[in-house]
């Protein structure tokens, strides 16, 4: 395992204090991994700042160093984004957990990126007010790396994902140097580079505060867990009620395996004997729901629905999402382990895409459950299986390949909401040419000439911004770009 | 590689260790983790390491050891953990790992603690000279961390008798315990007259007993078992065993798996622990009618270890009272059985914001079914200044 | 040299060919946005009008996919058609797709229907030295590599061409009216509040000297007038010389109304947004108006105006100016796009 200089680690210790830098076996070992089931990991050092100032301190000694940073939040990222490799520099922003102001005339607040996501949303819930991009892991991955990622979940159909959520940033440049990027004001002048940082897997910066949108409560929201004999016409219904003008907040599916490895552990009373159920919520005015509930009432019925249960208190609509979102979880009482798919695909290809994973995990002999954000199209195939038998994890890996080439085939993309990371690395040229590749190589080597900021992830390796590309060129007299 | 586990002492079983999917979903509800930062602090981490020591890659020493002395035990990550890894089981396998090759003065500090504990008459006498030590204020000598740590004791309560027999019906036994009896007889007195209302037949040994827990979170397997089978054998023809100690109740559920590799007291534990009854699981009438409100401490015992929540704020309501929650999502106190002894730094950063917890609440008196928590939270109260009493659940309705 | 290429492969083989000869090239689209940012003479100009395809359009996924010449005005009637809308867009006539994106151009109804940034999915890109890249992709939400189409959108063509987008479209609501009052603008000011703080999520709440406009969009139930105001329809921008956009933190747009209505400007002020549009004379009153804004946390930008008004069309250099340099070498490497629209501050 690689190890960090002696001399550099006490250059760390200097900035952040000698408690907060990990140079022991074990230590380095825990930080080499994070919530995938990448397991080369390969961690050097790990530093543990408590502000902008000590990140930026830690960026300059890595800097001088000529260090590989890999940031990282909670480490719940399911693609390998926070994974160090060759014995790169792990920056841990656990301790940055403080939000900093809360400005409720301009409905925004600005955060430190190791606040958990849900800590958001729970500390304005007095004002009426949340933070509404809601993955499900949202109990324990930070804002941070949901910035680094773009998170989406559920309410995004409605809401939107985490760009429209970010007003601006605070970030540590590569040679530690502090930038402000956008804030409260919309629309500065240039090009925006807030939004291309949301999204870029840790690899422009290091974000050390955060302005987040806060978004008032709807006066009303009802949630409803709808039945249906097959999966295609669940799907219909999807597609129809989104037709017919109406986008609920969140538009669930579970499928069958999935309803019935949940409700043992739930207890929700979920309808284990449908091919398919649909959790979707609407809100807005009580006019509103009225139109949605209509809506997907009525679609459903013209679609076989079985029954419709609607959530009669804030009980019962949170012990339906509870069972929404304790899916990853429940897969594990099937087996040990499990591997989460993200593949979004154009919602009109969902049943295609998902007779097709059948399909494919059948052939593999594969466990197969199904829960998904029906509504954008974005689907979470989890295969559950147990990392000791070798031949499985082999068949669990030819599946997931399978179903990727599927997703793109029906002009979907590599990932809606998870990120590329390590993981699809190398799957970026089933969708974009060398060309592209070459000028988000570009993109990122703007923000990183030296290409330390979490090396390895995104981009294929030999997708390189040639030295020309960036100039040295002056703008012309009087400009600045 | 070959795993670097002692043989012959119980360890983390692979099962238990494969079960763990590395999802996060335990760090938020970890209260090291959430003081810390730290990977190295949470039970995903922790897990990581047992993984690790199973794998050969790190001794069951150094910072291995750290970081389980760290873990509060609390299994807070249970209740939070959607793939059920059983975290309680795996840190005390990985406890009496780490105790069979501790050395040096934690190791003395350990064995001394847990030998007093486990001797009644030890415990006792050692009691008196606290309670003395207490009174000419000696105690101030001692470093902040262990002053905290060590139950405030009077001559009154070392003179409070036990509980008598009381009573008609059914027989409930009580466990007298270990620090229950030198420093919370009070609270046997007001569960026995509890048990009388609910129509059971009290009976209390006349001394104390330890029913093992200190000495099996601590990793002495050995001392632990021991513990057990006297417990069982002490109190197997009651018709129910009442603890009132959460940490107790909690341990004595588990007696079976403890005794797992003796067939004949396996058996036994198995029928022993079916009728061993938390003292707020007992459906007594309370005594007196009170107004106003009453924090509610969870211990880490009751709630996440036992699902007990409920029964407290039934309790406490049918007397009038109002249950309020501490709005902390039940974090554990920092007590955990030796924990604040052996922990001084985290075990004070807990006990302080939970005392502040509870001070936000604005009831002038909080329930706590456990000594450990008690004495915690007392101590950190009175450190911020607040006269907030701090009784069992059956003392506030006795 | 004045081109409108017919195919992307076209475009892109003219501004390769310019890039290597060094000559400048003016982008334009509908010539909406030719009177925005520093004057900037260049040797050829590209025009995109040409480009006006509608690759693909699935009415069921929500989503559009347009070559960049595309007129904005046309687009909504094909989707229009279908019951949906590019709801974030400031759809003018005259506006090509790609034009609307390259200035980032949002409508009015921004409070509800957020920015135009938010909408562009997919993009195709003619850069300035002749590749033709693509960046994100056909869903309507996704996280694959870098976000190339919001590089794209507010870069003024300095970074590439837009031949190709693709556009997340939204259901018309069941429901929609403006409306309008009139009165002091103190007045209108207390009513603006009152709307903001009544309906759930109006689209707009506007106010002018002596007027609040309100658009409420939704449930037929819930699209009733505020008290004291008629149906109407969307106020035209301020008319002056030119036309300046101020951004600042929605909660100062309060102040900055009464400053404005004392000061007697041509305003009109996006509640909740920190959107203000402001009416300018000369370049002293684009001078002015961008000192408010700056006051207040903000900054202004020129929308529209004579070649005299647009020495100083952006304020001053923002922060992370060195990376959109960095930027715009990658895609322009000669710097022949629109050259030299970015301008710095000026001092006096």
């Amino acid at each position: 395992m690689t190890t960090i200089a002696r001399d550099v680690a006490s250059q760390f210790a200097a900035v952040v204090g000698r408690d907060h830098v990990l140079a022991g076996d074990l230590a380095t070992m825990l930080y080499a991994r994070d919530g995938s089931i990448q397991d080369d990991g390969d961690c050097g050092l790990v530093v543990l700042p408590a502000s902008t100032e000590e990140v930026a301190g830690c960026m300059r000694v890595a800097a001088a160093a000529g260090l590989d940073v890999v940031p990282r939040g909670s480490g719940t990222g399911l693609t390998g984004g926070a994974v160090p490799l060759a014995g790169s520099l792990v920056i841990s922003l656990s301790r940055m957990n403080r939000i900093t102001e809360v400005d409720v005339p301009n409905s925004c607040a600005w955060v430190e990126p190791g606040v958990l996501n849900l800590d958001i949303s729970t500390a304005v819930a007095h004002l009426g007010l949340f933070y509404a991009p809601d993955p499900s892991s949202q109990q324990a991955c930070s804002i941070g790396g949901n910035v680094g990622t773009n998170a989406g979940g559920p309410h995004c159909l409605a809401y939107g994902v985490t760009n429209q959520h970010v007003l601006g940033m605070e970030m540590v440049m590569a040679d530690g140097e502090v930038v402000t990027l956008g804030g409260p004001a919309p629309d500065p002048p240039g090009y925006d580079l807030r939004g291309v940082v949301v999204g870029s897997e840790g690899m422009m910066g290091v974000v050390t505060r955060i302005c987040v949108r806060l978004t008032p409560e709807p006066p009303a929201i009802r949630t409803m867990l709808l039945d249906f004999p097959t999966i295609s016409d669940a799907a219909a219904v999807v597609e129809q009620v989104i037709a017919a003008g109406v986008i609920p907040a969140s538009l669930e599916m579970m499928d069958r395996n999935m309803l019935r490895t949940i409700e043992p552990f739930v207890h929700a009373d979920l309808p284990v004997d449908a091919a398919a159920a649909l959790l979707v919520e609407v809100d807005g005015t009580p006019a509103d729901v009225e139109a949605g509930t209509d809506a997907v009432q009525r679609v459903a019925a013209a679609n076989n629905v079985g029954h419709v249960r609607v959530a009669k208190d804030e009980d019962e609509r949170a012990l339906l999402w509870k069972a929404r979102k304790s899916a990853f979880g429940a897969c594990a009482r099937v087996k040990p382990n499990y591997f989460l798919h993200d593949c979004v695909v154009p919602r009109s290809r969902l049943v295609e895409v998902m007779q097709a994973i059948i399909e494919i995990t059948d052939r593999e002999d594969l466990i197969c459950l199904n829960v998904f954000h029906a509504g954008d199209g974005n689907l979470h195939p989890i295969i559950a299986f147990d990392r000791r038998d070798a031949d499985e994890v082999e068949r669990v890996k030819r599946a997931g390949d399978a179903i990727i080439r599927k997703c793109v085939e029906v002009g979907g993309t590599l990932s809606g909401e998870h990120g590329i990371g390590l993981e699809k690395r190398d799957y970026m040229p089933l969708v974009f040419t060398e060309e592209d590749l070459e000028a988000q190589a570009c993109m990122r080597r703007a923000f990183d000439p030296d290409e330390r900021l979490n090396p390895h992830k995104v981009l294929p390796l030999g997708a390189r911004c040639g030295e020309a590309m960036l100039g040295g060129r002056e703008p012309p007299e009087g400009t600045w770009i | 590689m070959s795993s670097s586990w002692k043989v012959g002492i119980p360890a983390p079983s692979d099962d238990d260790l494969n079960k763990c999917v590395a999802c996060g979903l335990c760090l938020p509800d970890c209260p090291t983790f959430r003081v810390t930062g730290l990977e190295t602090a949470s039970p995903r981490g922790r897990i990581a390491a047992m993984r690790a020591v199973s794998e050969g890659r790190v001794p069951v020493a150094g910072d291995f050891t750290v970081m389980t002395d760290e873990c509060l035990a609390c299994r807070a990550c249970e209740a939070a953990c959607p793939s059920g890894v059983p975290f309680g089981r795996m840190i005390e396998a990985a406890r009496a790992q780490t105790e069979a090759v501790r050395t040096g003065p934690g190791k003395a500090r350990r064995r001394v603690i847990t030998g007093v504990i486990a001797r009644p008459r030890v415990l006792r006498a050692a009691a008196w000279g606290i309670a003395t030590a207490q009174l000419l204020r000696l105690d101030h000598l001692l470093p902040r961390g262990l002053r905290m740590a060590t139950p405030r004791i009077t001559f009154r309560d070392l003179r409070t008798p036990l509980p008598e027999a009381a009573g008609e019906g059914p027989m409930a036994m009580m466990l007298v315990g270990c620090v229950m009896d030198v420093a919370f007889r009070p609270v046997h007195q007001a569960t026995a007259r509890a048990l009388v209302r609910a129509g059971y037949r009290v009976v209390v040994p006349n001394r104390g007993g330890c029913c093992g827990a200190l000495a099996a979170h601590a990793g002495e397997i050995e001392s632990a078992r021991a513990l057990a089978r006297d417990r069982i054998a002490q109190f197997e023809n009651a018709d129910i065993t009442v603890v009132d100690s959460a940490g107790c109740s909690a341990h004595m559920a588990t007696y079976a798996e403890l005794l797992a590799d003796d067939p004949e007291w396996h058996a036994r534990a198995l029928q022993f622990e079916t009728r061993v009854r938390d003292a707020v699981q007992i459906d007594a009438p309370s005594a007196r009618l009170i107004e106003g409100r009453v924090a509610v401490h969870d211990a880490c015992h009751h709630l996440h270890a036992q699902g007990i929540g409920p029964e407290v704020r039934r309790t406490l309501r049918q007397a009038g009272a109002t249950p309020i929650d501490l709005g902390d999502g039940g974090r554990c106190c920092g007590a955990g059985g030796l924990y604040a002894a052996l922990e001084p730094e985290m075990a004070a950063t807990l006990g302080e914001q939970k005392a502040r917890a509870i001070i936000s609440t604005g009831a002038p008196v909080v329930a706590v079914a456990n000594p450990g928590c008690a004495i915690q939270i007392r101590a950190h109260l009175e450190a911020l200044g607040s006269d907030i009493e701090v009784r069992h659940p059956l003392e506030i309705v006795d | 040299m004045d081109l409108t290429p017919t195919t992307r492969e076209e475009l892109a083989e003219a501004l390769a060919v310019a890039s290597d000869d060094g000559r400048t090239v003016a982008v334009r689209g509908g010539g909406t946005e030719s009177r925005r940012g520093r004057p900037c003479a260049a040797d050829d100009s590209v025009c995109t009008l040409a480009l006006n395809r509608v690759v693909d359009y699935s009415p069921a996924d929500m989503i559009i996919t347009v070559e960049g010449g595309a007129l904005a005005t046309d687009v909504a009637a094909l989707i229009g058609a279908k019951g949906q809308r590019w709801a974030s867009a400031d759809v003018r006539p005259g506006a090509t797709v790609g034009g609307i994106l390259s200035a980032a151009r949002t409508g009015k109804r921004r409070l509800r229907q957020g920015a135009v940034r938010d909408s562009l999915m997919e993009v195709v890109v003619a850069t300035g030295d002749g590749r033709l890249v693509v960046g994100g992709g056909r869903t309507v939400k996704l996280v694959t590599g870098f976000d190339l189409p919001r590089l794209m959108v507010g870069s003024l063509g300095t970074l590439g061409v837009i031949v190709q987008a693709t556009l997340k479209l939204w259901p018309d609501p069941m429901a929609s009216s403006w409306f309008t009052a009139e009165g002091d603008t103190t007045d209108m000011l207390a009513l603006a509040n009152d709307v903001l703080a009544a309906y759930h999520r109006p689209a707009a709440v506007i106010v002018r000297p002596g007027a609040m406009d309100a658009c409420i969009e939704g449930a037929p139930e819930d699209v009733v007038a505020p008290d004291g105001a008629r149906v109407s329809v969307e106020p035209a921008n301020p008319e002056g010389t030119g036309l300046v956009e101020m951004g600042v933190p929605p909660a100062a747009l309060a102040a900055i109304v009464r400053r404005l209505d004392q000061a007697g400007e041509v305003f009109e002020a996006w509640m909740g947004t920190g959107i203000c549009r402001v009416a300018v004379a000369d370049a002293r009153e684009v001078a002015s108006v961008r000192a408010l804004a700056v006051e207040f946390g903000g900054h202004a930008q020129i929308l529209d105006g004579p070649d005299d008004l647009r020495a100083d069309p952006f304020g001053p250099v923002p922060p992370g100016a060195e990376v959109m340099r960095r930027m715009r070498a990658a895609f322009d490497p000669a710097g022949i796009l629109n050259p030299g629209l970015f301008a710095a501050e000026v001092t006096a």
